[in-house]
């Protein structure tokens, strides 16, 4: 069976500073990964890697096909989803139109209204505001659309890049019981950066940890959290 | 207060000019999030292919179908071979190549056709429309086209996913890429189609002032007050916008007698600061509000 992602031997780099170096993960459809690791150690620029949007060398397969020499919009249509770093809210767009825009890639409009119906349905809020300009949300509604703009697109591998930043507690909680919902129903594959881990851990089947650019660990989620060193760096406890 | 009346008709004449070219400035506006200097003088160069077309005998009709996909194309070309390097450059880069495609347009205009002043037909005829009503044929057509070109754009961004798209490119580049958006190629789309409008509105306004190389140069900055006044991120806005700019010229220079023609040009200039000081985001147009 192929991987529905396999990454070896990956190097990235804005400009002329290289932060990633050798990065190599894999991951199986139907699994939630969790990539941990501390504040500029690479999670972000290993999503932005994945998807095109930095210089890139080495291996990404995702579904088979070697996609390492695509430009973005090619690697979204290929089902990759992507919740950005800060949200990525098309801001002076409405709500509504945001979904429609995470559609783009799709052709029956009765579908895609069927979608944005259902995500109304899922978040209330959001189809209180359809009209509203989407830039006025609060954070916790911002960030319930990007993950309803994402899932617009119906993609077979969806990147989450801290979905709890700057989150109440409860909008987080929130947040990881849509993902866990998300996956149960619709089996969406996902590979979450998180800064929070505990949180990420309670939902990933597996985990691998960044330092520096590099993996220095990765395995079942159990195990990563049993690690003494991942306790003490990443868990507090 | 009939010559009042008749001020203000002549005023909405000029605006019409105005109000086509804003409507151009704010397609590429949207497109690109920068005002293009150099749209003028695009639309001066369509203005002479079509002369030079019409000098060769083709019927006006065939001559503006055909300018009009050229110039598209003319703007496809710029973004995708010109402007496209540029894409995550500095603003002032990007001024610094408006600038240079602005001079290089000019001078190729003026190398090609020379700098003599040449008459350009209009299919409506100078007529009046209404017995003194003040407003000719060729005028009330102007009107007329520059409505049709804006319904049709206010459908295009309303209705067409292309048209959310567009808006959307604009709105947060990064973020269309990643929902399968090719943003270049929407960007050059914008340019074809503020080109092709740019195209229309040099082929309006030539019958009234004349071709000549240098036809767009005061005429773009009335465009620009009128986009400001209106707002860069509403066509209707820059439409009414060029209109207003057109009234309160020729309000001004009629009643204000230290002004007269040789000041006209600072009251462009002096409306677009007023507007940006009380009023950045125009008249009409929308501020975008962002929640961190
Ligand atoms: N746009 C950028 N330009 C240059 N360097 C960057 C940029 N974004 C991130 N970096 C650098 O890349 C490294 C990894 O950053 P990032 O992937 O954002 O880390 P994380 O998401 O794990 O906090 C850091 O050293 C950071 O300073
Ligand atoms: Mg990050």
């Amino acid at each position: 069976m192929t991987s529905l992602l396999k990454i070896s031997d990956l190097t990235a780099a804005y400009g002329t500073l290289t932060v990633l170096h050798s990065v190599a993960l894999e991951m199986q459809a139907g699994e939630i990964i969790a990539l941990l690791g501390a504040n500029g150690a690479g999670k972000t620029s290993t999503l932005r890697a994945i998807c095109g949007m930095i210089d890139r060398k080495g291996t990404i397969d995702f579904k088979g096909k070697p996609t390492s020499h695509l430009r973005t919009e090619a690697i979204a249509r290929l089902g990759v989803s992507h919740v950005p770093d800060g949200r990525g809210t098309f801001s002076s767009l409405t709500v509504e139109e945001n979904l429609q825009m995470g559609a783009m890639t799709r052709r029956s409009r009765r579908e895609i209204l069927e979608d944005i119906n259902t995500w109304f349905e899922r978040f209330p809020r959001l189809k209180e505001r359809r009209r509203q300009q989407a830039g006025t949300l609060s954070g916790g509604e911002q960030q319930m659309l990007a993950i309803a703009r994402a899932m617009m697109l119906r993609p077979d591998l969806l990147l989450l890049d801290e979905p709890s930043f700057g989150l109440a507690p409860q909008v987080t909680e929130q947040i990881f019981r849509t993902l866990a919902d998300l996956r149960n129903s619709q089996g969406t594959s996902m590979l979450i950066v998180e800064q929070n881990a505990n949180l990420a851990l309670e939902i990933a089947d597996h985990a691998y940890v960044i330092e520096t650019g590099s993996i220095v660990m990765g395995g079942p989620a159990a195990t990563v959290m049993a690690d003494d060193a991942v306790r003490a760096s990443y868990l507090g406890y | 207060m009939e010559f009042f009346f008749s001020q203000v008709l002549s005023g909405i004449a000029s605006g019409t000019i105005y109000a086509c070219l804003a409507l151009a400035v704010v397609m590429i506006y949207q497109a690109i999030h920068h005002l293009n200097f150099a749209q003028g003088e695009l639309a001066v160069f369509s203005t002479y292919l079509a002369w030079q077309m019409l000098e060769a005998g083709l019927p006006y009709w065939i001559v503006l179908l055909l300018v009009v996909l050229l110039s598209f194309g003319l703007g496809w070309f710029l973004q995708m071979v010109v402007m496209r390097p540029f894409q995550n450059a500095p603003m002032l880069s990007n001024i610094v190549v408006f600038i240079a495609l602005f001079t290089i347009f000019n001078s190729l205009t003026g190398f090609i056709w020379g700098h003599d002043i040449k008459t350009f037909p209009s299919p409506f005829g100078f007529g009046p429309l209404v017995e003194n009503l003040g407003i000719s044929r060729h005028q009330a057509a102007m009107m007329a086209i520059s409505a049709i070109i804006l319904t049709i754009l206010w459908a295009f961004f309303r209705f067409t996913r292309i048209g959310l798209a567009m808006r959307g490119a604009v709105s947060n580049p990064v973020s269309s890429g990643l929902v399968g958006v090719n943003v270049m190629a929407i960007t050059a789309l914008g340019w074809g189609m503020a080109s092709a409008i740019g195209a229309v509105s040099g082929l309006l306004v030539a019958p009234v002032v004349f071709l000549e190389p240098n036809m767009m140069l005061s005429i773009l900055i009335y465009a620009f007050a009128g986009a400001v006044v209106g707002g860069l991120t509403s066509p209707g806005g820059a439409v009414l916008g060029g209109f207003i700019v057109g009234i309160v010229e020729s309000l001004v220079s009629t009643y204000v007698p230290v002004i007269g023609a040789e000041l006209k040009l600072p009251i462009a200039l002096t409306l677009i600061i007023v507007v940006l000081l009380f009023q950045p985001a125009g008249l009409f147009g929308r501020r975008d509000i962002q929640r961190v």
